[in-house]
C-alpha cells in the first residue's frame, strides 16, 4: 500500500493574466521502503510537489493522501502533527536552526511532539551516533561543514518513527563524495521502511531510486524503473564517515 | 543505519496536538539562544526599556521623596503652640500649656546673624525631648551639655568656618563646638544647638504636645486661652487627590511606553523579518502556529523582563547615587529604601508586558504567514492599509478639546483631560500617519527614479511605516510641546525664569532696596558700605564694579524699607494685576557703561531699558512706587504713586540673569516722577568665572558687616531645557527611522538588484535609501510638529499671545535638521547592503 499518493493534484499561483501553473494533474505515490526520484527542468515544478506532499501547501485541486489520511480534511493543527510525527524534510541549504546544537536540532520534532527534554535529546544523540556525529553533537550549525550539516538535517528527518522522507535536492550544495554519502542514508532509511521522494537533478543519483519520475512544465511525462542491483551495491559501502 | 530510534512520540509524550510543556520549552529555549546571538539586533527596543524603567524608578524616587513629610516641623506632635519670645509670662504661659495638655516638648529660638541672605538661629532643645527628637539628629560629636558648648548644622559651620572642637563665637558668647547636628526633617533649618535653658531672651518659643480635638475644644470651653500673640497649629492632613507625584510618574511611564511600545513592533517586526526562515523550518518540522507565535514572544518577554532588569538596577544605582544631592536640594533627609515600590513593581511589570504585546503583531503574522513563502524569505506582499483620515482627525479634535478644557481649567484639576487630550492627540496622530504616507506617495509623480520608488515603497509598506511615521511624530510631539511650553514660559516676561546671574557675577546687597518686601537685616550705609565695596572687589581682584541703586519715592525716602514703608518703585501690568519680577535698578550713567550702551543710542524720553524682550510690547503697564502698594493698582493712578504707560526701550546689552540690572528705570524717569536713589548693593564682574575661595571671601567679608551676597545658582535655562528636549526628540525619531528603513530596504532588496542588473549605481542605492529615510523624517516633523502645536494652541486658549514667541531655533532643527540628517544617514550608510538584514538566520 502506498504510504503517499497524489491524485490529480494541480497548483496554480496567482490569479488572471498573472496565473501561474506549477502542476498539472500530477498522480504519484510513494510505498513503504520504496525511494522515489523527482527529476526535472528548473521551473518544472519539482519543489512544488514536495512541499504539496509534505503539507506544506495546498493544492489548488486533486487529493493528497499520506499514511491512508487525506491531506485536505485535516486541520492546520494535524498537519503539524503529522509533520512532526511521520515525515522528515531535507532541504538542498539544510536549514539548520541557529542557536540550537546539532543534537538539539535533531530531537526538536520531537520535543515539538512533548516528549521531554532529555529523552528527545537522547533519541537525537542516538540517531548521531549511527550517522557517526555522536562526536558534534553539543556543536551549533555554524560551527559544522557543509557535509556535516545536511547528515544532521538527515538525522532530524528520520528520528522518531517517521514513514515518508522529502528531500530537495540533498546533495545540490555537497560535493561529489558527501552527496553520495547523503544518498546512502536516504536508502538506509528507506530499507528501514521509509517511503522517500528526493527531487534532485542529478541522474547518477536518481539511478538510485526505485523510480524515477519525470516533471515537464508541471506535468508528469515519464516514469522509469533504474537498472536493479544498483541500490545493494551502494549500501554495500555503508555510509561515509 | 538499521534502526527506527523512538517508539511512536505520541505514546511518550502528551498528546495535545501541541506538544504540551516540553514543546513550550523548548521554543522559549531556542527564543533565549537567538536573543543571546542577536541581542543587538534588538539594542534600540532594549535601551528604549532600560531608559524606561530606569528613569522610572528614579523618577518615582524623587517625585515622592521631594515633598517634605506633612508633619514636618511637629516631630511626632500633633500640635504646635508658638509663642513669641517678648511674651512677659512666658514661663507661667508654658506652664499652663502643660497643666492643660500634659506632657510638652519646648524649643526656644533666638536669631542670630550669618552674614548672608540665609537665617539661621540659636536654638535650645533637649535632644531626648518627647515629641522634638525627631527633628533633631547627631551627625558627628556629641550634643551639647554644658552652657559654653554647641553643636551646630553643617551648613552653619561652613558658613563660620569652625570644625568640632572649634571655638565659635557669636554676639559676644564665646562656645566651644562639639558636634554638627541637623533637622532630618528640614535640612535647610540652619541652627546652632545649645543645652536646654542656655538662652536668655528667645525670639521665640515652641511648644510641642499632643491633643485631640475634642481636647482642644474642651480646653476652649473652660477658658483656656492662647498667651497674647501665640498661634496654634496642626500638621495638614495626608493629601488623598489622585493626582499626586506617584500617579503621574505612572502615567508618564505609562505614556512613555506607549510610545516604546510602538517602536518595539517595528522592532520586532525586522527580527521577524531576519527569522523567517527559520521559523518556516520550524513550521516545515511539525510546529504549530502556537509554537511559532511562542518562539517569537518569548523573544519580546526576554528583551522585556532583561531591559527591566536592567533598568531597574540602574535605576536604583542612580537613585543611590543622586539620593544625597536630593536631600540637600529638598531639605530633609530621605530614606534609602523609602520608595513607591508599587509603582516601580507596577512600571517593571508594564515594561515586560508592553514587550510581549509589541511582540505579539509580527508573532501573529510570523505564525499566518505560509511556511513555503517563510522557507524562501520572501515575504508576502503588504496589505494595502486602510487609509482613514476621519478617525485620526475626530481623536485630534476630541484631545484638542480636552487640553482646551484641561487650560481653561485651575491647576490640578486640568490634569485628567489633559493627559486624556494628550492620549488622544497620540493615537489620532497614529491614524492620520497612513493618510500623510499616502499624501506623499502621490507627490512623487515625475520625480526622479531613486525618489519615485522610494516614497513608493513608503506607501506600498505602509503598514510598517505608518507605526514607525506614528512613533516618529509621538516623540516629535513631545519634544515640540516641551520647546513651545518653554517658550511661551520663557516669553512671560513679568514672570521673568531662568539662571539669576552670570558665573563670573557677584552682588552684594547692602540694602534692602531690591524690591525685597521683608528685609532680613538692617541696611549697611556710609563709610562701611563703601569699604566693603572695596574689600570685596579687592578680595575678587577686579574693577569692574557698579553700584546698584533702587528708586523710591522722595517724600518717603526717609522712611526704611524694612518696615515696610517705602517700597522701591517697580512695574506693574494693569487689569492682569501682573507684578514684575525681579529688581528694577537705575540706569545710571555707570551702569550704561559697564554694559557697553551708550547714552545717545537710547531715546532720551525713555523710562525703561529691559533686556527681556517683549516687555515693551506689553500694554497698561505702570510704574508703581511711594504709597501705591498701600492702595493697589488702579486705572486712575495719582501723581506721587504711579505712572502710566511709561516708555520702555529694549536694550539686548543688558544682562538677563534674573538678579541682574535686566530691566532699569532711567534717570529721565527718575527725575520726571520725583524718585530718588536707594543704595541696594554692588555687582561685580570678573574676567573668569568666580572660584569657590573668591566667593567665600566675598561672604565673609560681607557678613562681617551685616551684608549678604548672591551668586549664580544652579537653575536650568528654559533654552537648555528646549535643547534637551529637541535633541532627545529628534534621537529617538532618529533611532526609530533607522530601523523603519532598514526594514524597508531590505524588504525591497530584490528591487535594488533588478537596479542593479539594468546598470544603476550605488548613487541610485544610496538615493533610494536617503529619500525613505528623509521623507520619513520630514512626514514625522511636520505631523509631530503640526499635532504638538494644536495641543499648545489648545491649552493656551486665551492666552494665546504667549505663543507667539515660537522655538524658532528648535522648530527648525526637528523640521529641516532632523530629515536632513537622516537622508544625509541613509546616503552615507546604504553604500553596502548589509548582510545582517539581508540574510536571515540559518545555516
Amino acid at each position: 500500500m502506498s504510504y503517499l499518493e497524489l491524485r490529480g493534484v494541480s497548483k496554480v499561483y496567482g490569479e488572471g493574466p498573472t496565473e501561474v501553473h506549477a502542476l498539472t494533474g500530477v498522480d504519484l505515490s510513494a510505498d513503504a521502503g520504496q525511494l522515489v526520484a523527482v527529476m526535472g527542468a528548473s521551473g518544472s515544478g519539482k519543489s512544488t510537489l514536495l512541499t504539496i506532499a509534505g503539507s506544506l501547501e495546498e493544492p489548488t485541486s486533486g487529493e493528497v493522501l499520506v499514511g491512508g489520511a487525506l491531506l485536505s480534511k485535516m486541520s492546520r493543527n494535524d498537519k503539524a502533527r503529522m509533520r512532526r510525527r511521520s515525515i522528515g524534510y531535507v532541504f538542498q541549504d539544510y536549514n539548520l536552526l541557529a542557536g540550537l546544537s546539532a543534537v538539539e536540532n535533531v530531537s526538536l520534532p520531537l520535543e515539538l511532539d512533548g516528549v521531554a527534554a532529555k529523552k528527545a535529546q537522547s533519541a537525537g544523540m542516538a540517531v548521531l551516533e549511527e550517522l557517526g556525529l555522536a562526536d558534534r553533537a553539543t556543536s551549533f550549525p555554524d560551527e559544522l561543514s557543509g557535509g556535516e550539516r545536511q547528515r544532521v538535517s538527515i538525522a532530524r528527518a528520520v528520528v522518531g518513527e517517521r514513514h515518508l522522507l522529502l528531500a530537495d535536492e540533498p546533495s545540490g550544495a555537497l560535493d561529489s563524495a558527501n552527496g553520495e554519502a547523503v544518498m546512502r542514508l536516504v536508502l538506509a532509511a528507506c530499507r528501514r521502511g521509509v517511503a522517500a521522494v528526493v527531487v534532485t537533478h542529478e541522474a547518477q543519483l536518481a539511478s538510485w531510486a526505485d523510480r524515477v519520475v519525470f516533471l515537464r512544465d508541471g506535468r508528469v511525462v515519464d516514469q522509469t524503473e533504474p537498472l536493479s542491483g544498483i541500490e545493494e551495491s551502494l549500501l554495500a559501502h555503508g555510509p561515509k564517515q | 543505519m538499521t534502526t527506527a530510534i523512538l517508539k511512536h512520540p505520541a505514546q511518550l509524550g502528551r498528546d495535545d496536538g501541541n506538544g504540551g510543556v516540553p514543546a513550550r520549552r523548548a521554543m522559549i529555549r531556542w527564543a533565549g539562544r537567538l536573543f543571546r546571538r542577536e541581542w543587538r539586533q534588538q539594542l534600540l527596543v532594549l535601551a528604549l526599556i532600560i531608559a524606561a524603567v530606569g528613569a522610572t524608578v528614579l523618577g518615582a524616587a524623587v517625585a515622592t521623596n521631594t515633598p517634605m513629610a506633612t508633619n514636618a516641623g511637629f516631630g511626632t506632635a500633633n500640635h504646635i503652640v508658638t509663642i513669641p519670645g517678648n511674651d512677659p509670662h512666658l514661663a507661667t504661659d508654658i506652664v499652663a500649656i502643660k497643666a492643660r495638655f500634659g506632657s510638652i516638648d519646648v524649643i526656644e529660638n533666638e536669631n542670630i546673624a550669618t552674614g548672608t541672605v540665609n537665617t539661621a538661629v540659636l536654638r535650645a532643645q533637649d535632644p531626648r525631648g518627647r515629641y522634638g527628637s525627631p527633628m533633631l539628629s547627631l551627625v558627628s560629636g556629641h550634643y551639647p551639655s554644658g552652657p559654653d558648648e554647641a553643636a551646630l548644622t553643617q551648613g552653619l559651620a561652613t558658613t563660620f568656618n569652625v570644625r568640632v572642637g572649634d571655638t565659635w563665637r557669636d554676639a559676644g558668647q564665646v562656645r566651644r563646638v562639639v558636634g554638627l547636628v541637623e533637622n532630618p526633617q528640614n535640612l535647610a533649618d540652619e541652627f546652632a544647638l545649645v543645652a536646654p535653658g542656655q538662652i536668655k531672651s528667645p525670639t521665640q518659643v515652641t511648644v510641642m504636645f499632643n491633643a485631640t480635638a475634642s481636647g482642644i475644644y474642651a480646653a476652649q470651653s473652660a477658658g483656656f486661652k492662647l498667651p497674647s500673640g501665640a498661634s496654634v497649629e496642626t500638621p495638614p492632613p495626608p493629601t488623598t487627590n489622585i493626582i499626586n507625584p506617584s500617579t503621574l510618574v505612572l502615567v508618564l511611564d505609562t505614556f512613555g511606553l506607549l510610545l516604546i511600545g510602538l517602536v518595539a513592533v517595528a522592532g520586532f517586526t525586522v527580527m521577524a523579518q531576519r527569522r523567517m526562515r527559520a521559523l518556516g523550518m520550524l513550521g516545515a518540522l511539525g510546529a504549530t502556529d502556537r509554537h511559532i507565535r511562542l518562539v517569537m514572544i518569548a523573544n519580546g518577554a526576554v528583551v522585556g523582563v532583561m531591559g527591566t532588569l536592567i533598568g531597574a538596577v540602574l535605576g536604583f544605582a542612580g537613585w543611590f547615587a543622586y539620593r544625597p544631592r536630593l536631600e540637600t536640594s529638598a531639605n530633609h533627609v530621605i530614606a534609602p529604601f523609602h520608595l513607591p515600590w508599587w509603582l516601580i513593581g507596577t512600571a517593571m511589570v508594564l515594561a515586560v508586558v508592553t514587550a510581549i504585546l509589541a511582540a505579539r503583531r509580527p508573532a501573529r503574522a510570523m505564525a499566518r504567514l505560509p511556511i513555503v513563502a517563510a522557507l524562501s524569505g520572501r515575504p508576502p506582499s503588504p496589505k494595502e492599509k486602510q487609509v482613514s483620515a476621519m478617525r485620526g482627525g475626530i481623536l485630534v479634535a476630541v484631545g484638542f478639546g480636552l487640553i482646551a478644557i484641561a487650560g481653561g481649567s485651575k491647576a490640578s484639576g486640568g490634569m485628567l483631560p489633559l493627559l486624556l487630550g494628550i492620549v488622544a492627540l497620540v493615537i489620532g496622530s497614529l491614524f492620520l500617519a497612513p493618510v500623510a504616507i499616502a499624501g506623499l506617495a502621490d507627490l512623487g509623480h515625475g520625480a526622479p527614479i531613486a525618489m519615485r520608488l522610494a516614497l513608493r515603497d513608503l506607501a506600498r509598506y505602509r503598514s510598517r511605516s505608518s507605526t514607525a511615521l506614528g512613533a516618529i511624530s509621538v516623540s516629535i510631539i513631545i519634544a515640540v510641546i516641551t520647546c513651545v511650553v518653554a517658550s511661551a514660559r520663557a516669553s512671560d516676561v513679568l514672570d521673568y525664569s531662568g539662571p539669576n546671574l552670570a558665573p563670573n557675577q557677584l552682588v552684594v546687597y547692602v540694602g534692602c532696596g531690591a524690591g525685597e518686601g521683608n528685609c532680613p537685616f538692617s541696611p549697611v550705609t556710609g563709610a562701611k558700605a563703601r569699604a566693603l565695596r572695596s574689600e570685596v572687589a579687592a578680595s575678587l581682584g577686579t574693577h569692574e564694579v557698579l553700584d546698584l541703586d533702587s528708586a523710591v519715592y522722595q517724600k518717603t525716602a526717609n522712611i526704611p524699607t524694612s518696615k515696610g514703608g517705602n517700597p522701591t518703585a517697580t512695574l506693574f501690568q494693569m487689569n492682569t494685576s501682573r507684578n514684575y519680577s525681579g529688581p528694577l535698578y537705575v540706569a545710571t550713567p555707570a551702569m550704561l557703561h559697564l554694559f557697553g550702551i551708550r547714552q545717545s543710542t537710547v531715546a532720551s524720553n525713555a523710562d525703561i531699558l529691559t533686556s527681556r524682550v517683549g516687555l515693551a510690547g506689553l500694554p497698561n503697564m505702570q510704574i508703581l512706587f511711594g504709597d501705591a502698594f498701600n492702595q493697589g493698582p488702579s486705572p486712575g493712578c495719582s501723581p506721587s504713586s504711579c505712572f502710566n504707560n511709561p516708555k520702555i526701550e529694549t536694550v539686548s546689552s543688558l544682562p538677563t540673569g534674573t538678579s541682574a540690572p535686566n530691566t532699569v528705570i532711567t534717570e529721565h524717569a527718575l527725575h520726571a516722577l520725583g524718585l530718588t536713589l536707594a543704595p541696594t548693593g554692588f555687582l561685580y564682574q570678573t574676567a573668569k568665572p568666580l572660584t569657590a575661595v573668591q566667593i567665600n571671601d566675598a561672604r565673609e567679608l560681607a557678613a562681617s558687616t551685616g551684608a549678604s551676597i548672591e551668586t549664580k545658582n544652579s537653575e536650568i535655562g528654559l533654552s537648555q531645557l528646549t535643547e534637551l528636549a529637541t535633541a532627545a526628540g529628534i534621537l529617538l525619531a532618529l533611532g526609530i527611522l533607522a530601523m523603519t528603513v532598514g526594514l524597508i530596504r531590505s524588504e525591497t532588496a530584490s528591487d535594488l538588484r533588478i537596479l542593479a542588473a539594468t546598470g544603476a549605481s550605488s548613487r541610485t542605492r544610496r538615493a533610494l535609501t536617503g529619500v525613505t529615510a528623509g521623507a520619513l523624517g520630514l512626514l514625522g516633523a511636520l505631523l509631530g510638529t503640526a499635532v504638538g502645536y494644536v495641543a499648545c494652541i489648545g491649552f493656551f486658549g486665551s492666552k494665546l499671545g504667549e505663543l507667539t514667541h515660537p522655538p524658532i531655533l528648535d522648530l527648525l532643527l526637528i523640521i529641516v535638521g532632523m530629515p536632513l540628517v537622516a537622508a544625509a544617514g541613509g546616503w552615507l550608510f546604504s553604500g553596502r547592503q548589509p548582510p545582517a538584514i539581508a540574510r536571515s538566520p540559518m545555516e
